[in-house]
């Protein structure tokens, strides 16, 4: 015989199962941690040579290469516009992407006037702004002639390197006496 | 929007660049494809065009000394002829008619070549050691970073001008003779005749339209 207690013990246990389900859906105060947890993880990447194919005109644009030549050095400066969608992708990289800038492929014309290689660089990337500037000073060598100078100070010589975490070349833009950015495209 | 019409032009050249530059076997093209503002023609050249040639070869060059040391037993290469040269396996002829500067992006394979006849079989390693210890041309890392096996490079492609990208290697071809000695004689000698890349190298030319 099922006696009625054996039924009142049922029903609490249901009941009781019940509000435990009720309890995941009840609004719980969520900590700071807890926000960071529901955010979707973003798509990383290794390296930069994963996406080395999407460094093209379209996403990144550079301005006119600038030069500065002091007594033994040259200031080398360059802005560029990277796209949304390159810049998230950098942001996400885990090993660290570099910059340089270098002689046009083949040549030596600016090699041949350093005292020594130049420091690679890098650049902080944020999600506010798609503008940024990259600088490189070059150590020069003495005795330069006045042709040797005219050459340094020609944007038309150099290229712009970005460099993957085993210090090579995944992209180089060329042809930095003129600009891709907008604002130096207005008619 | 211009700027959605720039993004198509860039991806597809280089898609397009890369299906037919990639290819060993790529024909030469020379079609021309338009592509927002730019008017392009591209040719592969699948036996790359040799030009520009210069003769290096330097007086002391000439100079026939048997191997060094007191048993004056070695082998050494006695080069007749050394001459520098470009190869150009890539050209791509690019019309921008607008008044806004735009870019031309292309995914580039590093090849380097080596032909010819090197000597002896069985000891080609060797001998291409001291036939290059003697040219004196090895690859080099120039200023700036030596690319990947693959790289993406772009060239901005100045508004109203016809601009030409040029890639090749830049090349050094030598014959002469690499010369065995065994105690201040020779014991053998063999032909060489090589052809070799040491550098890729690319170029831009603007003319204004």
């Amino acid at each position: 015989m099922i006696r009625p207690l054996h039924v009142l013990l049922l029903l609490f246990i249901v009941l009781l199962s019940g509000c435990s389900g009720d309890n995941s859906s009840e609004t719980v105060e969520k900590t700071p941690s807890d926000m960071m947890q529901t955010v979707p993880k973003e798509k990383s990447y290794g390296s930069v040579y994963d996406y080395f194919e999407e460094f093209t005109g379209e996403n990144l644009k550079t301005s006119v290469l600038q030069i500065k030549k002091s007594d033994n050095s040259v200031e080398l400066t360059l802005r560029i516009l990277l796209s949304d969608s390159l810049k998230e992708k950098m942001m996400h990289t885990e090993k660290t992407i570099y910059f340089t800038f270098g002689d046009l492929p083949g040549n030596e014309t600016i090699k041949n006037l350093l005292a020594e290689s130049p420091s690679l660089v890098q650049i902080e990337l944020n999600s506010k702004e798609n503008l940024y500037t990259v600088s490189q000073k070059l150590k020069l060598k003495e005795n330069l002639t006045e042709a040797d100078k005219q050459a340094l100070l020609s944007p038309a010589n150099y290229r712009f390197q970005v460099i993957n975490e085993e210090e090579l070349s995944v992209a180089s833009f060329m042809g930095l006496e003129n600009s891709l950015l907008p604002e130096d495209n207005q008619k | 929007m211009n700027i959605k019409k720039l993004s198509i032009a860039t991806v597809l050249v280089s898609s397009l660049v890369v299906s037919g530059a990639g290819s060993a076997f790529a024909a030469s093209q020379g079609e021309t494809i338009k592509i927002g503002s730019l008017t392009i023609v591209e040719r592969v050249y699948e036996n790359p065009v040799e030009y520009d040639f210069t003769k290096a070869l330097a007086k002391s060059d000439l100079n026939k000394i048997g191997p060094l040391g007191n048993d004056m037993t070695g082998t050494v290469y006695e080069m007749s002829t050394k001459d520098l040269y470009k190869s150009k396996s890539y050209e791509a002829e690019i019309e921008n008619d607008s008044d806004e500067n735009d870019s031309f992006s292309r995914k580039v394979t590093r090849k380097t070549f080596l032909t010819g006849k090197i000597g002896g079989s069985g000891e080609t390693k060797v001998n291409w050691r001291i036939i290059e210890g003697k040219v004196g041309i090895h690859a080099e890392i120039s200023f700036g970073k030596e690319d990947t096996i693959e790289t993406t490079h772009t060239w901005v492609i100045p508004k109203r001008t016809i601009t030409t990208v040029e890639y090749g290697s830049k090349a050094v071809k030598t014959t002469g003779n690499l010369v065995k000695y065994f105690q201040g004689r020779v014991k053998d000698s063999n032909y060489v005749n090589v052809k070799y890349s040491y550098k890729e190298y690319s170029s831009k030319k603007s003319k204004n339209l």
